[in-house]
């Protein structure tokens, strides 16, 4: 076993890693917010996350993957894809998220 | 209660038309044989599932912003005959695999994807049934089901990117793809039967949920005026 230099890499890793992040906590506060207005809002919370996350978790796995292998490589397509999704989810929240917090 | 005496004749006549042709006038494709005719259910079915929670979506944005519960009981009309429409396409997709391919299921990005796009919708009823304030119910299923809609392409790309074994397109799909011009007409009366079909059942159910808003209503009025009486026979 041999360890990869890592230098190289960490700046697109590090990109990756927050663009994934900022897709997992986007949907995750739209969802924990639609969850908490719910009975069993434990058990719901999962439920609603797990199918609209898939993609996310897709694209930040095959991303990281390219990355960590050697020779390193990150498919534009992934990084491009993270950034939509983002991009996305980030706009639907600020039109419409606030419809889940008034009384 | 209106009955539809002659839209529901109709809309009978239509899918047992559409079955009889795509049993008997369609011609028999080449390589697969007959378990292809299951094609002009399957095709069809998804479509018309899309255009219902392409209603839903279009039902939640209006709801969002007009507020008037109708637009919530067209949401939820349309999600629910859009998941019965799915749950068509997630059972004759295996019975056609199983022959062709030789395998149930496999996750490659169309299965996978409308698998996941049933789900997003079940949840979306489930969801519903958690909420007890019909006007929070509204808001809160309307927001999700947005997001729900808006995740369909997303998780689309990323599964065709990652790995795809489902026929492509056959129509629309490229220079040397196309259906044989009586498979065509066989296969658009299918749709127009199933989007008849789609008309008639939102309209059932779209009633339906007006009436359960009416029982719930005249449900609370009479509890009001029975808790009225009680005080005043108590007052006397």
């Amino acid at each position: 076993m041999h360890l990869l230099p890592l230098a190289s890499r960490l700046l697109p890793l590090v990109g990756v890693l927050m663009l994934g992040t900022l897709g997992l906590t986007t949907t995750g506060t739209v969802f924990s917010a639609v969850a908490s207005q719910a009975r069993m809002r434990e058990l719901l919370l999962p439920l609603l996350l797990l199918p609209v996350l898939t993609p996310v978790l897709i694209a930040s796995a095959e991303a990281t993957t390219g990355l960590l292998s050697d020779p390193p490589m990150l498919e534009r397509v992934w990084l491009l894809f993270l950034v939509a999704f983002d991009v996305v989810f980030l706009t639907a929240t600020w039109l419409f998220g606030e419809y889940l917090l008034e009384e | 209660m209106r009955t539809h005496w002659l839209t529901t004749p109709a809309a009978a006549v239509l899918i047992g038309v559409a079955g009889y042709a795509a049993l008997f006038l369609a011609p028999t494709e080449r390589t697969m044989g007959l378990i292809q005719r299951i094609f002009y259910f399957h095709v069809p079915s998804a479509w018309t599932g899309f255009v219902a929670f392409f209603i839903v979506f279009i039902a939640s944005i209006a709801y969002l912003l007009k507020r008037a519960p109708k637009w919530d009981w067209l949401a939820v009309s349309a999600a629910e005959i859009g998941v019965a429409f799915f749950t068509v396409v997630l059972t004759t997709g295996p019975i056609w695999a199983k022959p062709v391919w030789g395998i149930w299921w496999t996750w490659d990005a169309r299965l996978t994807s409308t698998f996941v796009l049933w789900v997003l919708y079940v949840t979306y009823l489930l969801l519903r049934t958690l909420i007890a304030d019909p006007e929070r119910r509204a808001v809160v299923s309307a927001v999700f089901s947005i997001f729900a809609f808006l995740d369909v392409p997303l998780v689309y790309m990323s599964i065709r990117w990652w790995r795809t074994q489902h026929p492509q397109p056959v129509i629309a799909g490229g220079a040397s793809s196309g259906l044989d011009p009586q498979m065509w007409r066989v296969f658009m009366t299918c749709w127009a039967a199933l989007l008849g079909l789609l008309v008639l059942l939102l309209r059932e159910r779209y009633n339906l949920e007006a009436l359960r808003h009416e029982v719930g209503e005249m449900t609370i009025e009479a509890e009001r005026r029975a808790a009225g009486r009680t005080s005043t026979q108590a007052w006397r």
